[in-house]
């Protein structure tokens, strides 16, 4: 196997050689990109990010903790207060909505490591500093032998320079 | 893309309904009135909070459209102005809450202490009467401005009265981009007129109209909570209008799922923001668990609505009691129900789901106003007692059909009348 | 008067320039600022060492005494949870909406944030006078077999302002990788060790960016509830009593409108003189000073209509209670606490009505700090007219600042400027990633009509 960078200057650009090197069947492709951009996200065709399911779970988990701490706590020790039943859901509704947020939020993150940074701990030889600048990066991994082609195509897509990575 | 520049015709099946509505409507109110006026009253006083409500929270949406820049509601703008037709009807119509006032408002009869000169008849209806008047004056100034750009486009190639009525529009108007920029700065300003003037006349009809029926409450929440459900409810409806016009020829093509998306979005955010202020009046209540504050919502939630047994072991017992029932369906119907159907994305494109999720928002607005009046006038005592104030009796729901009715009918004139497009923005 | 004028950046490489020139070398007038709000801090401290150690007479060296028992540090704790704020409406509702104004203010006002939490945070530490005793309000299994009362707001804000704390951190700190990695990739000195840790591996690849997309549209919809939560929660540490001008409904969304109010003037406060110092112009122009400055008229009509609301129920209530202790607020002893909060939230923003006023720099910096002002009166103004009238008029005071208060008071505005200076100089003070998104997003829109 080898890997192909191809240089390209905006996300527009970026997009018509995904678009073309899709089209040739050439399918594990991937981008450096300075900025988000839905249209490479949109072209590259990964699905929802699993990120989705963290920030739920967060949230089921604050809340059930929130009210049942709470709850708890109250019946360990049971004192009336403020003439409110010991379960004032009302009152502890508050808590609860906190504790979604923080939940939902913190596994958010988490989420986002686990997805975004711990499997893309591998470090490319092919990453150069414009790509946080000014440049997108365009990788394509294909056969040995069908190199020529790639190099052929990504010329045709306008890329400003193509090389092969060096493993 | 259709060209949106010229009035639709006359949709003569649902006019023929809703007039036949309006009719139904108007035979109750006339038989109602002869059988039961109390009650008559209170279903006419609830149907008039809803529907002008609705009006001119739609206009202030036209209006928020304009002041936010937004881009994305394409046609929908002029569909929230026709909405305004009705505002003027609910300026005439607000004769009758006036004329029902005997059976209406406790302090005509005895004076509530210390507020004699603010509650009396004279000096209540009067400002009602000029904040509704104000209301539909800045209205209608908002309409002549946003209109003029789209007639002038339309005059030349309008036949009969509608020539006649464009040309009075347009009077003037030559047409000119210097024109186009100063109607749309004008109609900016006019925007921030019409948000203000509702913000404050709507809490005012709140006060005098909806707490006044229950004088020695008091929230200083509930005037913006009112004034807030007016503009949630006119979402609702437009939303529920635009899915079912989707496939006719004036909108074909236009209610896109982008469009049904934002559209979502809007009922999905401002529901919950309807929630929120509901939560924080309800909350405070709660907690304070002061008499004159907890009176008004215990008549609505039941009698112990302080008490854990509310919640588990006498759930069942407590909402058998008066209003508890009707008060949870509404809640149900204008947040657990958009909140969590409206969550993903699919339901939100949906026209099917989105249009549902609208159409009970706009019920719940209608069993909403019902809590918001009856309980006050028809305490839960009364109703054990075997006083009759269902929500759904001949009256309730024939003078809610006219009122519905009447309302669609400005509606469909106002979209006969004016084009329903938004001059094209360069 | 100075005028916003527009002068986009031509290319990426520009965007990047002109924002990372903060991150060039400080000038000596910076290092000097910065030794000077330390300088207040300091002074704080010892304030506060002061006030701690029991043999001076702890808590009593302040001004509170029954039947205030809340001051200045309840309203400083009250003023920079409001000032936090803003930061989560730029960032999360404004992104929620897609305002793409937001773009160049966003990453200044997050910072802000996290820096106004950090410091609201201390006071009811200050406030509580013994410090020692602050790990009380957590709930954990302990000896004495004790909870804390879920029951009570102040139990409640414990909670608020920690989630708000940890969760505006976290966003922030999401937002900022993309740019840090750009960071690391330009800085040859010692802080590229630092952004190198911190960017965590960034390298911008499609995979990550999907993640972190969807990150931050998660994030943003866990934080616009949260914002609105958090300072309803300070508002019923009021409302939930039954303190006369306190108990009422309208509390929650009344502070919610506030701090975004006092938040947004905050930060064109901050921003206009970082804007004039570092030439950053091109990047924050003349629609985002046009739009902070709606949002200022906006929060203040709310405002405004609350005060008017209050004061209207206050009389139509009959409570003879409630009566008094508004007119003690307008005619009383703090009338002119009242006064200078109504002058300076509703009065002064007025001007905002005008386009020309709010393309002024000049103008609108004035206008925030006359803002900033009210809304610390606004406060002060509920609290202590609140506590000084309750029911007993035997029981009626009048509350003076003491000297270690008002050193505190000065200290924690110097801690907020000391963290922001700081970070000014670690941190790119623009969303460089999302600014050049908008860059290519014209870019590709012009590519398209012309």
């Amino acid at each position: 196997m080898a890997e192909l960078l191809g240089v390209l200057s905006t996300p527009h650009e970026t997009v018509a050689a995904i678009e073309r090197l899709q089209k040739a069947g050439f399918k594990k492709l991937d981008v450096y990109s300075p900025v988000q951009s839905h249209e490479i996200e949109h072209a590259l065709d990964r699905g929802p990010s699993r990120v989705r399911a963290w920030t739920l779970i967060g949230g089921l988990t604050g809340v059930t903790v929130g009210y049942a701490a709470q709850i708890l706590a109250a019946y360990d020790w049971p004192m009336v207060i403020g003439g409110k039943p010991f379960a004032s859901i009302p009152a502890y509704t508050i808590v609860a909505f906190e504790l979604t947020i923080l939940f939902g939020g913190v596994l958010t993150v988490l989420g986002l490591v686990a997805h975004g940074f711990l499997g893309a701990s591998r470090q490319n030889p092919a990453y150069r500093p414009a790509f946080s600048q000014d440049e997108f990066g365009f990788l394509v991994e294909c056969h040995s032998d069908q190199i020529g082609r790639v190099q052929e195509l990504l010329g045709e897509a306008g890329c400003k320079e193509v090389r092969v990575v060096e493993g | 893309m259709n060209d949106l520049s010229s009035p639709r015709a006359l949709a003569r099946g649902p006019a023929l309904v809703f007039a036949g509505l309006t009719a139904i409507g108007l035979v109750v109110l006339l038989v109602g009135l002869g059988l039961d006026a109390d009650r008559t009253w209170r279903v006419y006083l609830q149907n008039w909070l809803l529907w002008a409500a609705i009006a001119q929270g739609a206009l202030v949406l036209s209006a928020a459209f304009r002041l936010t820049n937004a881009r994305w509601q394409g046609p929908l703008q002029r569909l929230a102005e026709s909405f305004a037709a009705f505002v003027p009807i609910s300026l005439i119509l607000f004769f009758g809450v006036i004329l029902g006032r005997d059976s209406l408002f406790e302090w005509v009869h005895h004076p509530v202490h210390g507020k004699e000169w603010w509650y009396s008849t004279g000096f209540t209806f009067g400002r009602d009467l000029a904040a509704l008047a104000w209301m539909t004056l800045v209205s209608e100034i908002y309409l002549y401005i946003s209109l003029r750009p789209t007639l002038g486009q339309a005059r030349e190639s309008a036949t009969g009265l509608r020539r006649s009525i464009y040309a009075r529009w347009t009077a003037g108007w030559r047409g000119e981009e210097a024109e186009r920029d100063l109607a749309e700065r004008r109609g900016r300003k006019m925007a921030a007129v019409v948000v203000l003037s509702y913000a404050l006349c709507y809490s005012l009809l709140a006060v005098d109209l909806v707490m006044s029926l229950a004088p020695h409450w008091v929230s200083t929440m509930f005037p913006g909570y009112y004034a807030w459900g007016g503009f949630l409810g006119s979402i609702s409806l437009l939303t529920l209008v635009a899915v079912l016009m989707r496939n006719t020829p004036e909108f074909a093509g236009e209610i896109t799922p982008s469009r049904r998306h934002d559209m979502g979005k809007m009922i999905f955010a401002f529901s919950i923001f309807w929630m929120y202020l509901f939560w924080s009046q309800y909350l405070v209540i709660w907690y304070g668990n002061l008499p004159e504050e907890t009176g008004f919502v215990a008549a609505r939630l039941g009698s112990e609505f302080l008490q854990e047994t509310w919640y588990f072991e006498g759930f069942w017992t407590r909402i058998a009691e008066p209003y508890a029932r009707i008060t949870l369906v509404t809640w149900i119907l204008l947040w657990v129900l958009p909140f969590w159907v409206l969550l993903g994305v699919r339901p939100k494109k949906s026209p099917a789901i989105l249009g549902a999720i609208a159409a009970g928002s706009v019920f719940g607005f209608w069993l909403e106003r019902y809590i918001l009046v009856t309980p006050s006038l028809v305490p839960p005592v009364d109703v054990l007692a075997g006083a009759n104030s269902g929500p759904f009796g001949w009256i309730e729901v024939g003078l809610g059909l006219g009122f519905l009715g009447l309302f669609m009918l400005c509606f469909l004139t106002f979209g006969q009348v004016f084009p329903g497009a938004m001059p094209r923005k360069p | 008067m100075v005028s916003v004028t527009d002068s986009s950046p031509e290319t990426p490489t520009q965007i990047s320039d002109e924002v990372f020139r903060t991150l060039e070398p400080p000038t000596p007038i910076y290092v000097l600022a910065v030794l000077f709000v330390m300088l207040l801090v300091g002074a704080a401290i010892a304030g506060l060492a002061y006030q701690t150690y029991a043999g001076f007479g702890g808590i009593g060296v302040t001004g509170l005494m029954h039947p205030v028992m809340w001051g200045v540090y309840i309203t400083c704790f009250v003023f920079w949870v409001g000032i936090a704020h803003a930061g989560t409406l730029i960032s999360a509702v404004l992104y929620l909406f897609r305002a793409r104004w937001r773009n160049a203010i966003n990453r200044s006002a997050e910072a802000m944030t996290v820096f106004a939490v950090i410091t609201a945070a201390l006071f009811p530490l200050i406030h509580i006078g013994r410090l020692w005793k602050f790990y009380f309000m957590l709930p954990y299994p302990n000896q004495r077999q004790l909870w804390v009362n879920f029951k009570s707001p102040l139990e409640w804000d414990v909670f608020a302002v920690q989630t708000y704390m940890i969760i505006s951190i976290l966003f922030f700190f999401v937002g900022l990788i993309p740019d840090l990695a750009a960071a690391r990739d330009r800085c040859t000195d010692w802080r590229k060790y630092l952004y190198t840790a911190l960017a965590l591996g960034w390298r911008g690849t499609s995979e990550q960016w999907r993640h972190h997309a969807r990150a931050v549209l998660h994030l943003s919809g866990l934080a616009t509830p949260l914002v609105l939560s958090v300072h309803s929660v300070v508002s019923w540490d009021f409302a939930m009593s039954l303190v006369p001008g306190w108990h009422t409904t309208i509390f929650a969304p009344y502070f919610v409108a506030g701090a975004i109010f006092s938040g947004i003037a905050m930060v064109i406060t901050l921003i206009v003189p970082v804007r004039k110092a570092f030439g950053l112009e091109g990047v924050i122009r003349a629609e985002h000073f046009d739009n902070m400055g709606k949002f200022l008229l906006l929060t203040s009509c709310i405002v405004g209509y609350s005060y008017g609301v209050e004061y209207f129920m206050a009389w139509y209530s009959g409570n003879v209670f409630e009566q008094q202790s508004f007119w003690a607020r307008a005619f009383g002893d703090y009338w002119w606490a009242s006064w200078t909060m109504i002058i300076c939230n509703v009065v002064v923003p007025l001007p905002l009505w005008f386009k020309r006023v709010r393309l002024s720099v000049v103008a609108m910096w004035i206008i925030s700090i006359f803002v900033n002002i009210g809304m610390w009166f606004e406060r002060f103004v509920i609290i202590t007219t609140g506590l000084s009238h309750e029911y007993d008029s035997s029981a009626w005071g009048y509350y003076t600042p003491g000297l270690v208060e008002i050193t505190i008071l000065i200290g924690s505005f110097a801690w907020f400027f000391m963290w922001f200076l700081i970070a000014l100089r670690l941190i790119p003070m623009v969303a460089i990633s999302e600014v050049k998104e908008l860059y290519f997003h014209d870019q590709e829109a012009k590519a398209g009509t012309g």
